[in-house]
């Protein structure tokens, strides 16, 4: 028979736990002041360090695959951009390949749609799409939490981040974004000059004016991309024959139309498009410059020729070079899991 | 222990007086009927010039409405309802009523601001297999089975969509409050509306699954005297 201050204990316990009083501590995004406002609201998904870390370990967890080969880090690698580097087309589970390469993953929370084609509306809701495809992860969201609700990490990293250790859909998809939302990255040489701190060479210079002439359209500062999607006039891949956007809104006008990508990073995420077909960033500048297909869809911003000497290509690379930042790209904080 | 008993009742409390009525709230009881019996799945029925089995038979119903005498709106309670034929307790609840309500309505499907506020839990968590993984969107309704003769053929429909021409999301008719109000769908007749579209397949945002949709959401009737 339990002692009268053992019970009392126990009650204190049991009203302490049903009250949620262990509220884990929550996480501000850092940014710079310059940048609008993130779009993710989180008054429904408070961004926490025991959130975090529990979308962190989830996120390098092949357990979320159907053969348990298959993470979310095996196509976004951190120390490049968070994409899937030397691939062309993403590969999953059973050696399957994709149909898209993998998009990186860099400032998420300014994002008003995901993948390629903006199937997603809601970061919370990305994760389900490469979860059940077959050719990714080939699992869906009711295994993955049977398969980790009842490992012991997974309930004690739950309990921390949501007061309650029952593994469920909402907690995994949530604590991936939380995890996502961290992956900021604002602190290449670019911001460095925007800040003052310190400044282009020449070539660069001349890079970044041609940059604000030509690209600034759609890869807009600060973000590099304007979030929205447009047709940059590549030719149709006929063994892929993706229709991009118009494959969701089922639009005539949105065929041929990708998300825009973030050029963050570039120097690290190719290869580059939604098929990765180009494998370097002259290849790239050769299909603005000569190689842009005319269609009805063509993005009104692309009808002009794109005139850049061969000598232009260069200093605009090595413009998209300073958007490169390590700091990002090696943050500790953003790689596997291996303290708590 | 004494103690304890006390404590211990507190927890108690809300599961008592579920599928009770009182003043404070107001019983929806669903019936999803073949003819005049329960659909079930498994179970042959004659409908039409076919045999057919049904599967499975899921929906969501949400964004509760109270009105007055007058159909001036009194209050919404925007929690879902997940209604499976296969899981009866599903197919009744309680709402919270209101002293000068007379009529309740409610969405058939999860309405669009839902749809792209991201992960929720309980009846909208997505392992509930009503959530669309390739791309966003819930799933207002699923219905599953199998012609099986003289036609051999499977019917699957899986309606949602929540963007312009594309929504999904209709209201119910206005049923009079009662303390269990009683709502009957003919499901023979959804099932023989859709073959008279000769639509068996539905698995993403159309105009079919507009118009069925809609047919669902007028089939949702309360009891007539």
């Amino acid at each position: 028979m339990m002692k009268r201050p053992a019970i009392i204990f126990t009650i204190l316990l049991l009203c302490i736990a049903a009250t949620n009083v262990w509220q884990d501590k929550p996480l501000a995004l850092i940014y710079p002041d310059s940048w609008p406002k993130p779009i993710y609201d989180t008054a429904r998904n408070q961004i926490t360090e025991a959130g975090v870390w529990l979308g962190r370990n989830l996120f390098y967890d092949p357990k979320l695959s159907a053969d348990n080969t298959i993470s979310c880090a095996s196509c976004h690698l951190s120390f490049t951009a968070f994409t899937h580097v030397d691939h062309a087309l993403s590969h999953g589970i059973n050696d399957s390949i994709g149909t898209r390469n993998s998009p990186v993953l860099i400032n998420l929370a300014w994002n008003k749609t995901f993948m390629w084609d903006g199937a997603a509306n809601h970061l919370d809701m990305q994760a389900l799409a490469p979860i059940s495809h077959p050719a990714e992860m080939g699992s869906d969201i009711a295994m993955v939490v049977d398969n980790l609700k009842e490992n012991p990490n997974y309930k004690t990293w739950c309990f921390e981040a949501f007061g309650d250790s029952t593994l469920t859909g909402e907690r995994v998809l949530k604590a991936l974004a939380q995890f996502q939302l961290t992956l900021i990255s604002a602190n290449s040489k670019y911001d460095r000059v925007m800040r003052g701190e310190t400044a282009f060479t020449e070539q660069e210079n001349h890079g970044y004016r041609l940059f604000k002439s030509l690209c600034n359209s759609c890869h807009s500062e600060p973000l590099f991309t304007h979030g929205g999607f447009e047709n940059n006039g590549l030719p149709v891949d006929s063994a892929l024959n993706d229709s991009g956007r118009a494959k969701i809104t089922g639009k005539a006008v949105d065929n041929r139309k990708f998300k825009v990508p973030t050029l963050r990073n570039i120097e690290f995420s190719k290869p580059y498009m939604h098929d990765g077909r180009f494998i370097n960033l002259t290849q790239v500048l050769n299909h603005y410059t000569s190689e842009i297909e005319p269609t009805n869809t063509l993005s009104p911003l692309l009808q002009n020729r794109v005139d850049l000497s061969e000598n232009d290509k260069v200093d605009l690379i090595a413009f998209l070079l300073t958007l490169t930042d390590k700091e990002f790209l090696f943050n500790p904080k953003f790689g596997f899991p291996r303290q708590h | 222990m004494k103690t304890l008993s006390f404590i211990f009742s507190f927890f108690l409390i809300p599961t008592i007086g579920f599928n009770q009525t009182s003043g404070d709230s107001i019983q929806l009881r669903f019936h999803v009927l073949f003819g005049d019996s329960a659909a079930k799945s498994g179970v042959t029925r004659h409908l039409g010039h076919n045999n057919y089995q049904l599967k499975s038979c899921r929906f969501y119903i949400s964004n509760f409405q109270l009105f007055d005498e007058n159909h001036q709106l009194i209050e919404t309670y925007s929690e879902a309802k997940l209604l499976d034929i296969e899981n009866p307790e599903s197919l009744q609840f309680l709402i919270a009523n209101s002293p000068r309500a007379k009529y309740v309505k409610f969405g058939v499907g999860i309405d669009s601001l839902t749809n792209v506020s991201g992960a929720y839990g309980g009846t909208l968590d997505p392992t509930n297999g009503m959530y669309w993984s390739w791309q966003s969107g819930y799933i207002n309704l699923k219905i599953e089975g199998n012609y099986i003769a003289p036609r051999v053929k499977k019917f699957e429909y899986h309606l949602g969509g929540y963007l312009g021409e594309n929504a999904c999301y209709f209201t119910s008719a206005f049923m009079p409050i009662s303390a269990t109000i009683e709502v009957y769908l003919a499901l023979d007749q959804f099932i023989q509306k859709a073959e008279t579209l000769s639509v068996y397949k539905v698995m993403s945002p159309s105009a079919d699954a507009v118009k069925l949709s809609r047919a669902f959401a007028q089939l949702l009737q309360p009891a007539t005297k």
